[in-house]
């Protein structure tokens, strides 16, 4: 079901003077790729909420907007000092900065990466790395049911693409850093296309943040694409602190091969109307995967999750655990959809979405879905939506401390849980200050501590 | 040693042993808790059905039962636990009315309950969670706050009175402790806060006898001449740690006995059967 032809027709027009200006000189299995990816999302258009995926989800003020494709020239001028509080420890030699989807080689440090790793420009990467980026980009991603990463797959230029190779272990994360800023076009789009590849073995933490300068109105359409490969342990980390005028949707598709690890974690704040398609197929047996995440929304937010973790190889195990703060008038949505395939026994899931609420005019829409078609498993999912624990609030009080102040350090609790998953501690650290200043900006009334965390949870 | 200092000695003693009469005025001066034909329900049942209890400066008191007699209910009612519904009765606290505060006006006044299953608030240090609920008592009191350093050398302290690692101080409240450990807490939390009625719930059950005794030594260091103590609780082994003054026996809801710290030992041997029906009987 297509939206307006207008809108559709805005995209296909930038297209075309893609294709034919920075888009020409790309390799032709490469012109291929775009050239199906827009006729895919010319066929699928806009979702709407007739559809399941988007029904909770109404897209159509992003559609209005005469958004287009940011402009490589006239770029703004970022200075370090602009971006340094983004940055994980203040300062990092294993960063890649992108500002308006371009990689930016002086912003960027790649000076602490072993020699062995391929770390850059994704548009620099084509020429030298082409078979390998032609063996994985697009691959996996389902773009028949998912327009918003077809449009973006018909703008592939740039993003990060990282190659980890066999049994390399990298130290310190590698962070990617998006930075938008306004330009004399004011409403851009960009399309940021990130392409991940950890060897045999191998080990890496990634932390990908999608930040503004200003609070403009500008769509970000992200995708990135993950190859977790065999014995190979990875942790991601995903911080969207968009401005809150603009549009982030974001897909990720990973795929995890047998007896590799792959821990993620989204923090999602910012923008106004925030989608987060995160699918995951495990394609070998003895993976671990962790899929954790916080989102905080207000004033008029809406902010969505849709998961997917495909089961398809036996003894594999994954855990899911999401929480929402929503307050004000904002809008949460979380659909887990996982799959058991039918050779898939000995599958151990869980599946948690906890919600507080805490305002009359916020919603809060929750959705479970699993599908088992193997029947020697154990998989466990919940829900809930509500305010703050009656027991634990008496606890807090009884040692003399107000309603308000109460309040306050239990939401801390809330939020923390879930940090608590992430094991890089400096990374950790960032998020939960991040966290601590959106409650104390938007949720609470008081001071808040500094969180704290146990040992590290093993798996 | 001079006449009148032996004296004095020997007329303390006198008077928390043998209960000797007291004038009117130290009467009033000493009476911290008045509890008068207290009734509460939860989710419609009524677990107290009428308890009466005078708890003066100076005293521990024992407050017995077998399960479900509504011990831990009375310790959280006195508490101000959100559950309970007091349909009858009322509670003097240092002459004011109990029942009409918060828990943190409660706490703010003075009264503290040693939890049997304390909460866990993950994200929030030990060390800031005692600081805020201090402070706030100090607030009540008209007292400045204190800094954290300040605060961190008054917790240091504490915690050898409970024989607490260090390492406790930053971790989140009762975050992965056992439960001797959050029973510990619990103790810590009382010295820090220094409360003049505090409520022991079950605060040994599930401990083994090394975890009882740091606890109730603890409890002990911790008396003074003019603060008190309810010990809750279902065996009588704790009580060979912190000797009780007074003992009393609840069954179905009311205090059905009440004496010293024999009347304990007197339960261990018996057990509570004979109580049980006796009260049964008068219900009847």
């Amino acid at each position: 079901m297509t939206q307006s032809a207008k809108e559709i027709e805005k995209y296909l027009t930038d297209f075309h003077a893609f294709e034919n200006n920075g888009a020409a000189h790309a390799p032709a299995w490469l012109k291929e790729l775009r050239a199906g990816a827009i006729g895919k999302f010319s066929e699928l258009g806009f979702p709407t909420t007739k559809q399941e995926d988007w029904r909770f989800t109404n897209i159509l003020p992003l559609t209005k907007v005469p958004f287009r494709h940011a402009s490589k020239k006239d770029l703004p001028d970022v200075r370090p000092s602009d971006i340094g509080k983004f940055i994980i420890g203040g300062a990092s030699k294993s960063l890649l900065v992108f500002v308006n989807g371009y990689f930016s080689n002086t912003l960027s440090n790649l000076t602490s990466l072993p020699k062995e790793v391929v770390a850059g420009s994704l548009a620099e990467s084509v020429g030298v790395h082409g078979e390998q980026i032609r063996h994985h980009l697009s691959r996996h991603l389902p773009l028949q049911s998912h327009p918003f990463a077809a449009l973006n797959t018909a703008f592939i230029h740039d993003g990060a693409f990282i190659y980890i190779p066999k049994g390399c272990k990298v130290a310190s994360p590698i962070q990617l850093l998006f930075i938008s800023v306004a330009t004399k076009e004011d409403t851009a789009v960009s399309y940021p296309r990130n392409l991940i590849i950890v060897g045999e073995k191998a080990a890496a933490t990634f932390v990908e943040s999608y930040i503004a300068l200003s609070e403009d109105v500008y769509f970000s359409n992200v995708v990135t694409e993950m190859f977790v490969e065999k014995e190979s342990a990875v942790d991601f980390v995903k911080i969207q602190h968009e401005s809150e005028k603009a549009y982030h949707v974001g897909t990720m598709q990973v795929e995890q091969a047998g007896h590799s690890r792959f821990t993620a974690f989204s923090l999602a704040l910012g923008a106004s109307i925030a989608r987060n398609d995160i699918n995951i197929t495990i394609n070998g047996e003895q993976c671990e995967t962790m899929l954790d995440g916080l989102y905080i929304t207000s004033n008029d937010q809406l902010i969505d999750h849709h998961t997917f973790i495909d089961h398809t190889q036996p003894n594999c195990s994954s855990r899911e655990i999401f929480k929402g703060i929503v307050t004000g008038k904002s809008r949460s949505v979380f659909n887990g959809k996982i799959f058991v395939r039918k050779e898939a026994q000995k599958t151990d899931s869980k599946q948690t979405n906890k919600n507080l609420l805490l305002s009359d005019k916020a919603i809060v829409d929750t959705k479970p879905q699993l599908e088992i078609f193997a029947d020697d498993v154990k998989c466990t999912h919940g829900a809930t939506v509500g305010s703050l624990d009656a027991a634990s609030l008496f606890y807090v009080k009884s040692r003399g401390i107000g309603e308000e102040a109460a309040r306050a350090l239990l939401t801390v609790g809330f939020a923390s849980e879930v940090t608590n998953y992430i094991n890089d501690e400096p990374v950790r650290k960032h998020v939960d200050a991040l966290i601590i200043k959106r409650l104390q900006e938007r949720v609470v009334n008081t001071a808040l501590p500094e969180i704290v965390h146990s040992d590290p949870k093993m798996i | 040693m001079r006449d009148g200092h032996r004296l004095s000695t020997t007329d303390h003693g006198l008077r928390t042993k043998n209960r000797a009469p007291r004038t009117r005025n130290i009467e009033q001066e000493l009476q911290m808790l008045e509890i008068k034909n207290l009734h509460a329900n939860v989710v419609g049942k009524e677990i107290l059905k009428g308890i009466n209890l005078t708890v003066n400066a100076g005293e521990v008191h024992a407050v017995m039962g077998p399960n479900g007699s509504g011990k831990s209910t009375l310790a959280q009612v006195l508490a101000g636990h959100p559950s309970y519904e007091v349909t009858e009765g009322g509670v003097v606290y240092d002459g004011k009315d109990l029942l009409d505060m918060t828990p943190e006006e409660r706490a703010q006044e003075g009264v503290f309950l040693a939890f049997q299953y304390p909460v866990e608030i993950p994200g929030v240090s030990n060390s800031y969670f005692l600081k805020a609920g201090l402070n706030e008592i100090r607030r009540h009191k008209g007292l400045e706050p204190l800094d954290a350093m300040e605060f961190l050398k008054i917790l240091k302290e504490k915690m050898k009175l409970v024989e607490m690692d260090p390492s406790f101080i930053n971790r989140p409240v009762n975050e992965g402790f056992s439960g001797g450990e959050k029973k510990r807490n619990e103790i810590l939390q009382m010295a820090v806060l220094e409360p003049r009625l505090a409520i022991l719930d079950e605060t040994d059950s599930g401990l083994d006898i090394d975890a009882l005794k740091v606890v109730a030594n603890g409890v002990n260091k911790l008396k003074r001449s003019d603060n008190a103590v309810i010990v809750v609780t279902h065996y009588q082994r704790l009580l060979n740690y912190i000797v009780p003054d007074f003992v009393h026996v609840l069954v179905n809801g009311r205090i059905v006995k009440s004496g010293g710290k024999e009347l304990a030992l007197e339960l261990e041997a018996n057990g509570y059967d004979t109580l049980k029906e006796e009260a049964e009987s008068v219900a009847r």
